[in-house]
């Protein structure tokens, strides 16, 4: 037999065989066609949820914060001297100090020292005038307040157990009575110069109150150390694919996660002044500032600030394109706000919720310099990871999951309305435990080659406050970057 | 002819707009002869079906790129030929299973049942070739590519294409031979 006749023949009479599938090839055929067009709605509800969460997560980073109450005033900061118009000008600088409320004492009355600030310190003008400082005294609103030296703290704490904004209120109104029948108190602070608007007592030095510095208020005193925590390793195994994880990009706090704008309900009452500022002649009962007293040093604006994730991630690949990724992570996060100048110096008083607190040093609340609040966080994510179409040239992958997270340290500051608004690093104010929502979105590179690589934006949201609500108004964390992950080549058995 | 081939534009135009109908009608057109491709490349029937079925997956996610220059039927059979062979990749283990049951065929018509039966025969000894000859073999004698372009298909060279393909012509030829006698001596051993 010839071969091209052979060819010719073989030719003929294959390409016209014919057999008819099974009815279960087109039901199959039908039923895929519909799944890939069902998919097809999920990857694009997929791209639109991560674009639209990575958007809103880079507008609320990026966004400048709100307004201090100065600048909602449309007032510089009270303590600029700008905003208060005084009666009459202070023919020393005793009359721009306002006076000591009787039931908030120094340690060491007898020491004149202790309430020793210095002229720049003081809030100017503010609260100055003599008929209303018995009205501001009033409106510190703490059951309690007593500054002690650090070390013996404990044993003197003044706590008034009632609880109540009712029992608040009276107590307002008998700490009012007690500063107005309290002149003397107010001639002996105006001999000298004291700290803050004079609404709360002045600071004790923590070690020898009686020789304190009168610079203490300015004396520049290093931030505390940071605390580095571990990052995480992992052994890798044949089966798991794993990866070494890496994330650069920034991270800031909202007041309200998954709503724009922040709700009033996330603010603490003394930040719904409404540029309510203390100013002589002007009585402040409106309420709330009436519950907290007012604020000359209103709270700074949260800034993003770097923040970056190291960890080890092993893939379980549950079908072609889906894997469930998870983990150990080590998370850094910070924020930048401004402050005023360090007090080495002991605090113990009730927060607005009469949460006892104890502070051994804080910052005065202002603009001067910029202070950089700190997260450690260790996390174990969860999430999973699907491709995007069959492609294995350069495979898109979607990623969703949730994120426990521990923090294991932090120097973050809290604010309150003490002594006109302060900072102080308490570690109990934080809520220890985060659980996040994270999504990105990565390019998966040599994904034919041993060594694999990916590359993508992702996002993260904290579902839980990293302050806890009875110290400080609610902040969820959140960040933005770019995570690069590189897959740890396979071993050949 | 200008009729089948509007026809044919608009049955694809359906299908490109999702239309169930249409796609059931495509399927109908091609599915026979779809089915004896796959079947030449693969070991079972079941198989076969498996191949025709992502085949015909394939071809309606993609009917947006057939350029209605050339015959669909063409386009449709090269859509086939590639899935068999993506099928044969990914089923190392697929040169083991020599099973091949008949109860999983099914003959369209018995209009010539001698030619379809030659036909048929024909596959099921192209089927019972290596793996690698019988993939070579369907690919130049059946859909008539080069060895060059085989060579490219499988990442062979096109020498190992030639050797092989020489190779299972032989083999078939002397299983033909052998078939004949063995049908000569059934026919006569009949008479």
């Amino acid at each position: 037999m010839p071969e091209s006749e052979f060819d010719k023949q073989v030719q003929q009479e294959l390409e016209g065989l014919k057999l008819r599938p099974s009815t279960a090839v087109w039901e199959n055929v039908e039923k895929e066609l519909r799944r890939k067009k069902r998919r097809r709605y999920i990857v694009f509800f997929w791209l639109l949820a991560g674009l639209g969460l990575l958007g809103y997560t880079g507008y609320l980073l990026t966004q400048k914060g709100k307004p201090t109450l100065a600048e909602s005033s449309g007032k510089p900061a009270d303590h600029s001297g700008k905003t208060v118009q005084q009666p009459a000008a202070p023919s020393t600088q005793s009359d721009i100090i306002p006076s000591i409320p009787s039931t908030i004492k120094p340690a060491d009355s007898s020491s004149p020292a202790d309430q020793a600030t210095p002229l720049n310190e003081t809030p100017s003008a503010a609260a100055t005038q003599p008929g209303t400082s018995a009205d501001r005294e009033g409106l510190n609103g703490r059951k309690s307040t007593a500054l002690v030296p650090a070390g013996k703290n404990k044993g003197k704490r003044k706590t008034d157990k009632t609880g109540s904004p009712v029992a608040r209120s009276g107590h307002q109104q008998k700490t009012s009575t007690q500063g107005i029948q309290e002149p003397e108190s107010r001639k002996e602070t105006e001999s000298k110069p004291v700290d803050m608007a004079g609404q709360n007592p002045p600071v004790v030095p923590a070690q020898d109150s009686v020789k304190a510095k009168t610079d203490s208020a300015v004396a520049a005193v290093p931030p505390p150390a940071e605390t580095k925590a571990p990052a995480a390793k992992k052994q890798s195994s044949s089966k798991i694919k794993w990866s070494l994880d890496l994330g650069v990009g920034g991270s800031g706090p909202i007041g309200s996660p998954f709503l724009i704008g922040e709700s009033d309900n996330t603010r603490l009452a003394y930040d719904q002044t409404g540029g309510m500022i203390a100013s002589p002649g002007s009585p402040l009962v409106t309420p709330p500032v009436v519950n907290y007293g007012p604020v000359y040093f209103p709270r700074s604006d949260i800034k993003p600030g770097p923040a970056f994730r190291i960890g080890v991630l092993g893939e379980w690949a549950i079908s072609k394109r889906s894997s469930i990724v998870s983990g150990l992570q080590y998370q850094y996060q910070s924020t930048n706000i401004r402050t005023g100048s360090y007090r080495n110096t002991a605090l113990i008083f009730n927060n607005y919720a009469s949460q006892p607190v104890s502070v051994t040093s804080s910052y005065q609340a202002g603009l001067q310099k910029t202070f950089t609040n700190r997260f450690h966080y260790l996390q174990i994510p969860l999430s999973f990871q699907w491709q995007v179409g069959k492609g294995n040239k350069l495979p898109v992958l979607l990623s969703a999951g949730m994120s426990a997270g521990y923090l294991l340290a932090t120097n973050a500051l809290i604010y309150d309305s003490l002594q006109g608004g302060i900072y102080y690093h308490d570690k109990n104010a934080f809520n220890r435990f985060q659980l996040s929502f994270n999504t990105g979105l990565a390019f998966r590179f040599g994904n034919s080659k041993t060594f694999q690589w990916s590359i993508g934006p992702e996002a993260s949201m904290g579902l839980r406050s990293q302050v806890k609500e009875e110290y400080d108004r609610k902040q969820y964390p959140l960040y933005l970057g770019i995570r690069a992950r590189l897959y740890l080549p396979k071993k050949n058995h | 002819m200008a009729t089948e081939q509007m026809e044919q534009q608009k049955l694809v135009r359906d299908c490109l707009k999702g239309k169930p109908q249409a796609q059931r009608q495509l399927y109908e057109l091609y599915a026979d002869t779809m089915l004896g491709v796959c079947y030449r490349y693969t070991r079972s029937m079941r198989d076969a079906e498996d191949v025709l079925q992502e085949g015909f997956v394939k071809v309606f996610h993609h009917l947006n790129q057939y350029k209605q220059e050339g015959e669909l039927g063409a386009w449709i059979r090269r859509i086939m030929v590639n899935t068999a062979l993506n099928f044969l990749k990914r089923h190392r283990k697929y040169q083991e299973e020599m099973y091949f049951t008949e109860e999983y065929l099914h003959p369209v018509s018995q209009e010539d049942p001698a030619v379809r039966l030659h036909a048929k025969e024909l596959a099921d000894l192209v089927r019972q070739l290596p793996q690698g000859y019988q993939v070579i073999f369907n690919l130049h004698a059946v859909e008539g590519f080069s060895h060059v372009e085989i060579g490219e298909m499988l990442g062979i060279s096109d020498g190992t294409s030639r050797s092989q393909y020489a190779r299972a012509r032989n083999l078939l030829i002397t299983w033909l031979k052998k078939y004949s006698t063995d049908h000569k001596k059934s026919s006569y051993a009949g008479k």
